[in-house]
């Protein structure tokens, strides 16, 4: 391998080590400082409507506790089982008397649904996309070699790769000896 | 010598490779549910009815058993819901292309006063003619509406405008063996349907 060639090669790998690193220190820092409702894996999330509730919202009493906003990561399943003798809706799922009904969140969304449990008749369902090892490592990965080329011409411009300093250097050595 | 080591290397490197993809594929093939809509468990018997289709003719929804029904509820005078759904409608049947065939879309008024056979030809026509859009009168409508959960509220309207109806907007799939099994809301991505109907259409097939 010629002296210049070496040369690149070694100044690549180390300046891939520090893209590396450097990317994966903002990427967590700011992961850790932004960190949200979206931080964690999809998974399944059930939820029961009891018997009785549209009796019991008939009757002016508590709807079950459902939170006003819901927030899902793209690949959970929101899975309502309706234990009530009536068909209720769940923001976009519609559940009839006895059945459960699942939905898998595909997409990025933010939307308002109506809602038979809520006195506002309305619900908020917002789905992002899950930020999980993967992910964080998929940005590391698409960030870096960026990086590397901006870090690479930049050492360049400071610090120029000369053809045969190498050798020049190796000969001075050979005639002091 | 170096060669072999070169060549040697590269099988290992090829190797190690095609396992890492395999392996990559595998895990996002895991576990991963097959239909896209809100899926009914267990599936539901579809509340079967007799109304009249856009041309005069009775349309039991029974008869239709062997193809897939896509319902919809809605009028024609609608401004914004009902032609939109009906738009999608066309773009899955456009995207399913010879495999439409095995699918039904249905049109159901929630406004029998207003949706004549004649205003529902029209208004169905305009969209696709293969499109079935049905009225009745309000006694024979009622128990529909009931039994698939749609909400309707009429508004008169204002200085000789025309009636307005604030309605449910869900959208219902109905399979060969007239069992309720999907739901989706309004909005729903179109290619997520068509994907839906594809499998379905397969698995009804095979």
């Amino acid at each position: 391998m010629s002296p210049v060639v070496s040369s690149i090669t070694r100044r690549l790998i180390l300046l891939a080590l520090i893209s590396i690193a450097g990317v994966l220190l903002v990427s967590e820092v700011s992961y850790r400082l932004l960190r949200e409702d979206n931080s964690r894996a999809p998974g399944l999330i059930q939820l029961v409507i009891p018997a009785g509730t549209a009796k019991r919202i008939a009757q002016g009493e508590d709807e079950p506790s459902i939170p006003e906003d819901m927030v899902f990561v793209v690949g959970d399943v929101l899975s309502v089982k309706n234990e009530d003798a009536a068909d209720h809706q769940l923001g976009p799922l519609w559940i009839p008397a006895g059945k459960t009904a699942s939905l898998p969140m595909r997409q990025v969304m933010n939307y308002v649904y109506s809602c038979s449990f809520r006195p506002s008749q309305y619900l908020g369902i917002t789905v992002r996309e899950p930020v999980t090892w993967t992910s964080r490592i998929g940005a590391v990965a698409l960030a870096a070699p960026p990086t590397l080329v901006f870090l690479f011409v930049y050492s360049l411009v400071a610090r120029p790769i000369k053809p045969g300093r190498r050798s020049v250097r190796a000969a001075d050595r050979g005639e002091a000896a | 010598m170096n060669q072999m080591r070169i060549g040697r290397l590269l099988t290992f490197g090829s190797i190690v490779f095609f396992v890492l993809v395999l392996a990559i594929g595998l895990w996002l093939s895991r576990d991963d549910p097959k239909l896209n809509g809100s899926q009914i468990n267990p599936a539901s018997e579809a509340y079967d009815f007799r109304l009249t289709d856009q041309n005069g003719f009775p349309y039991q929804l029974s008869d239709h058993r062997g193809k897939l029904v896509v319902l919809f509820f809605g009028y024609t005078h609608c401004p914004d819901v009902c032609p939109m759904t009906l738009a999608q409608f066309r773009d899955i049947k456009d995207s399913l292309g010879q495999e439409s065939d095995q699918v039904e879309f249905v049109f159901v008024t929630v406004d029998p006063e207003q949706d004549s056979v004649n205003r529902m030809k029209e208004y169905v026509d305009s969209f696709d003619p293969k499109f079935f859009g049905l009225t009745g009168t309000s006694p024979e409508l009622e128990p529909v509406w009931k039994n698939y959960g749609v909400y309707l509220e009429k508004h008169p309207g204002e200085n000789g405008s025309v009636d307005t109806v604030d309605h449910s907007t869900r959208t219902y799939l109905i399979d060969p063996r007239g069992k309720l099994i999907l739901t989706y809301p309004f909005g729903f991505d179109t290619d997520l349907m068509v994907q839906d109907l594809q499998y379905l259409i397969t698995s009804s097939n095979s």
